[in-house]
This record gives C-alpha cells, sequence and structure tokens, in this order.
C-alpha cells in the first residue's frame, strides 16, 4: 500500500535520513524501531508532507506522495497521530474530533464520531471539555479518535505509548490492534519494541538514518540484536 | 462636584463608542497576531481605506445629487459592506505579497515588511487621493439623520451616528465569536493559530485559513473605517496611524491573540480615554487638561500590564515550540 524508497531528508546540513526503503502491505501493522534520533519521526514527517525529502520516492497505492502539501495527503487517506499527541488544547473534545474530519465532504462524519465514542468511551464522557484539562491517557485517546476522524486507509502512529502508564499502553495498543482490524493499514514508530512487535507483523529498526534490521515481527522477537538493544534483555 | 455626576453617563457613552471601534480595529491585530505572532503594521491603512472607500461613495453620491434619494440605513449598509470588501481584500493582498514570502524567516523580517507596507499604502491612498480629488484630506459628507440626537434618559443625549457605531459594532463582534466559535473553518482558524503544524495534519489547507483570518480581520478594519468616517468626518491618509497605535494597545490590554480579549480591551481603552479627556481637568482644578488623556489613559495601561502581563483575558499558555 504505501511504498518508500531511498528516502534522503536533510535539516539543513544534517542528513537525517540516509536512504531508507521500506513498505507498508495493504491490512498489515508495521512498526519503525529505533533509539531517540534515529529517524523515525523524520521518516513520518516525510510520509505526512511536513518534510519534503531532497532524494527518493513515496507512494501511496502507486500515486507519488513527494511535493504534496501535508492537507492533501491527509485526504489520500493518510492520518497522523503525531508525537506527544498536540491535541489542540483550548478545543473541546468534538471541536477537536470534527477538526480530523476537516478534509471530507461526505455526510457520515457524524456516525464516525459515534464510532470513534464507542472506541473510547471516556471521550464521549467528556465531548463538551476543553482538550487540555484532559489527562495523558485521554488526550493520546482524543489524538487517535481524531486521526480516525479522517477516515484514513493509512494511520501513522509516533510513540502512542510515550508518557503512560503500563495499563494504559496496554489498553492503547488494544485499540491499536481493533482498529487495524477493521481495515486501517497502520505504520507504527514505537520506542517500547516489546509492545510494537506484539501486534505487528513487521519491523524495522532504524539507526541514525539507516535501516539496519528488517524482518517478520516474530523474527525480530527472537533477534539476538533487538533483544539486548531494543528489547532491553540480558543475551546470554 | 455635582458637574462629576451630571457629566457621567453622558462621558460614559462617549467612552464606549470610542471602545467599540478601538475594539473593531483591535480584532484585525489580534486575529494575525493568533495565528501567525506577527504584529500587521499595516492595519492601520486597511482600516483607513475603508474610511477612504466610504468618503469615496458618500462623495461621488452627493455630486450625482442621489444622497438624499437613498435611506440612510440603506446607505450605511452599503458603505460597511463596501468597506468591509474592499479592506478585507486588501488585507489578504497585503498577506500574499509582504508576509507569506518571509513565512519562516525570523520575527523581525516580516515585521520591517509590515512596516514597509503600511508606509507605501499610506502614500498609495496619498497619491490616487491627490489625484483623482486633487485633494487627501476629505470630509464625510453629513446625513442628515445620523447627525440628529437622541435623548436617552434625562443624562444622556446621544447623536444617532454614535448609537449607529455602537450597535453595528456590536452586531459583528457577536457574529465574529459565533462565526470563531461555532463553525468549521471558524474552528480552523483557532486550530491553526494552536498549533500550525497539526492542523495542516488534519487536512486543513492553512494558508487558506491564514488568508481567512487577513480576510476577516481586514474586514473588520474596513468596518471600523466607515463607522469611524462617518462618527468624526474628517480623514486623510495617515488617520490610521493613531487609532491603529491605540487599538493595538487594546488587542495588548485584552490579551494578544485572544478575541474575546480584543473586545475588552478596546472597551477599557475608550472608556479610560473618554473619562480621563473629560475629569483630568475638573479633578486637577485646570492643572491639567483634556490634551493629558493618553498619559493618563497610558499610565493605568502599564499598571494593568505589570499586574497581568499577559492582558486582562490572556491566559497562561505554554509557550510554543
Amino acid at each position: 500500500m504505501l511504498e518508500v524508497k531511498d528516502l534522503h531528508i536533510y535539516y539543513g546540513q544534517i542528513h537525517a535520513l540516509k536512504g531508507i526503503s521500506f513498505a507498508v502491505a495493504k491490512g498489515a501493522i508495521v512498526a519503525l524501531l529505533g533509539n531517540n534520533g534515529a529517524g523515525k519521526t523524520t521518516t513520518l514527517k516525510a510520509i505526512s508532507g511536513v518534510l519534503q525529502p531532497r532524494e527518493g520516492i513515496i507512494r501511496l497505492e502507486g500515486q507519488v506522495l513527494n511535493g504534496l502539501p501535508p492537507h492533501r495527503i491527509v485526504s489520500l487517506g493518510i492520518a497522523t497521530v503525531p508525537e506527544g499527541r498536540r491535541v489542540f488544547q483550548r478545543l473541546t473534545v468534538l471541536d477537536n474530533l470534527e477538526m480530523g474530519a476537516y478534509a471530507r465532504r461526505d455526510g457520515e462524519i457524524a456516525e464516525d464520531m459515534e464510532r470513534v465514542f464507542a472506541l473510547f468511551p471516556r471521550l464521549k464522557e467528556r465531548r463538551k471539555q476543553v482538550a487540555g484539562t484532559l489527562s495523558g491517557g485521554e488526550q493520546q485517546m482524543l489524538a487517535i479518535g481524531r486521526a480516525l476522524m479522517a477516515r484514513p486507509r493509512l494511520l501513522l502512529l509516533d510513540e502512542p505509548s510515550m508518557g503512560l502508564g503500563p495499563m494504559l499502553v496496554e489498553q492503547i495498543f488494544e485499540t491499536i490492534r481493533d482498529i487495524n482490524q477493521q481495515g486501517t493499514t497502520i505504520l507504527l514508530i514505537e520506542q517500547n519494541a516489546a509492545m510494537a512487535l506484539s501486534i505487528a507483523q513487521r519491523g524495522y529498526v532504524l539507526e541514525t538514518g539507516r535501516i539496519v534490521i528488517q524482518d517478520t515481527a516474530q523474527n525480530l522477537q527472537q533477534d539476538e540484536t533487538v533483544r539486548k538493544l531494543y528489547l532491553g534483555e540480558e543475551v546470554t | 462636584m455635582s458637574l462629576l455626576i451630571t457629566m457621567f453617563p453622558q462621558v460614559l457613552m462617549d467612552g464606549i463608542v470610542l471602545g467599540f471601534m478601538y475594539a473593531l480595529i483591535a480584532l484585525g491585530y489580534t486575529m494575525v497576531y493568533g495565528v501567525l505572532q506577527l504584529i500587521n503594521f499595516a492595519h492601520s491603512e486597511i482600516f483607513v481605506l475603508g474610511a477612504f472607500v466610504g468618503v469615496e461613495i458618500l462623495l461621488s453620491l452627493k455630486a450625482a445629487g442621489y444622497l438624499s434619494a437613498i435611506p440612510p440605513f440603506v446607505l450605511l449598509f452599503a458603505l460597511v459592506a463596501a468597506g468591509m470588501a474592499a479592506s478585507g481584500l486588501l488585507a489578504v493582498l497585503v498577506e500574499r505579497v509582504a508576509y507569506r514570502p518571509l513565512r519562516g524567516a525570523p520575527r523581525l523580517v516580516p515585521l520591517i515588511s509590515a512596516i514597509g507596507a503600511s508606509f507605501f499604502l499610506q502614500d498609495a491612498i496619498r497619491l490616487f487621493e491627490s489625484l483623482w480629488r486633487n485633494a487627501f484630506y476629505l470630509t464625510y459628507p453629513s446625513v442628515e439623520l445620523f447627525d440628529r440626537r437622541i435623548r436617552l434618559g434625562a443624562a444622556i443625549d446621544i447623536s444617532l451616528k454614535s448609537l449607529v457605531v455602537i450597535v453595528s459594532a456590536l452586531l459583528m463582534l457577536i457574529s465574529l465569536q459565533l462565526f470563531v466559535n461555532r463553525t468549521k473553518v471558524g474552528k480552523a482558524i483557532r486550530a491553526v493559530a494552536e498549533d500550525q503544524m497539526t492542523a495542516s495534519l488534519m487536512g486543513i489547507d492553512v494558508n487558506r485559513i491564514i488568508s481567512v483570518t487577513f480576510l476577516i480581520g481586514g474586514a473588520m478594519g474596513g468596518a471600523a473605517g466607515v463607522l469611524f468616517g462617518i462618527q468624526y468626518s474628517l480623514i486623510n491618509p495617515y488617520t490610521g496611524f493613531i487609532p491603529g497605535l491605540k487599538a493595538f494597545t487594546a488587542a495588548v490590554l485584552g490579551g494578544i491573540g485572544n478575541i474575546p480579549g480584543a473586545m475588552v480591551g478596546g472597551i477599557v481603552l475608550g472608556l479610560l480615554e473618554a473619562f480621563s479627556a473629560s475629569y483630568l481637568s475638573l479633578l486637577t482644578g485646570g492643572a491639567f487638561g483634556a490634551e493629558y488623556k493618553d498619559i493618563l489613559a497610558f499610565s493605568l495601561l502599564i499598571v494593568i500590564l505589570i499586574f497581568r502581563p499577559r492582558g486582562l483575558l490572556g491566559e497562561i499558555v505554554a509557550e510554543k515550540t
């Protein structure tokens, strides 16, 4: 569904992505793993159109995304849950969700809002509340719900577990799996590699702007380097 | 002492009229600041363009002999609509030409560009009027009905045009508030003001929303320009400077970036000014006259800002990164 080929990104003089290639199959969950500064968020920003690649090609179902502004990419079917959630603090929960559906012209927005509320009943309770007053977990739910309101074919998730307690992380990942089973393809960035690999089918490990390991999630969970560096296990 | 009390309602009305005028202009500053963190110095000229469009229409109608034939309120509506359209479009144009190419440059750069746009527009209006009418100090022809005075109670005696200013400003402020809080585009303006990148990731065309913001802020300024002309009659291309500066102050006083804040700040500043102008000489036994009104008003402002640095309605929000 998504195909990234030989992607190079620069921040001024800094060569942040040094030619990465990967693919996300329709209906899959794919995880991008790696430490801080490895280039995970940069990759997502290139796909969503926030950053423009200097070299390389990004295709969604054959259509080239290079050069398109972010709002056009959203209407092609890619929605983002940005790093640090970034809900609109001063807007209510309902208004945040409405903003998620901004690019849509169809009449089924109300139905989708009910679907989001079914997924996250807490948001329904707090729908009139200003988003800045929500807890971290609720804001993460809102950020995911808001992205779903775009009715994406591909959902980009940037560190959904960041700053959340273990119980909430569990719940968020279960929801991600549900969303996937309802037909949305998912590209997931995580520092919490164990959690990410538990729901993904495939994973890519980034290190200073390059993909160093790629395999099925199952194999990655067995891989010694991955276990040592990213799963925090003692390997004997 | 009794004079102080008998004057009070009249001064209050004057202050409110002035305050609504400031509030309308302040909206343009505050909305643009909200989305771009830019002080749009050209806004005072955008305001003045509204005043000139109004006077041009009135003078042309007068020359053609139609002025008394049109019902005054129809005329008023047409003038305000024309002023809003012209100023709104000018604001959009200024953003395209003078600010958008500098997006992403250090913040001082568009600021200088704004000052340049302000000078350019002042002299462009002057040039046009000099060629067109051979004069750039123009006077609004009086519309007899608007000069009539109405008695409200025993103490207040208000001209119809002042009432017109209050009512139209109030209507515009209410509709803007509804627009920004209830409509999808209005909410998108607030979303863009809060976080441009995330707004774009929601499918919001940020450039378009910025244009809409300039359009609305400019239109409010244009309406204020027409109302200013009707109220105070005399205009020239440099008329906008002082009201613009004061309206900007009002926006800061209310909490820059905050739309209800601009309204509150405008009213507070208008009242401060009106009361200083009328009461200063009475209270000081003539030692300080009305010409000291700005000193008193602005001293009070400084005191308010010392205690509320983010303005009256400014909220404590973490700085954007």
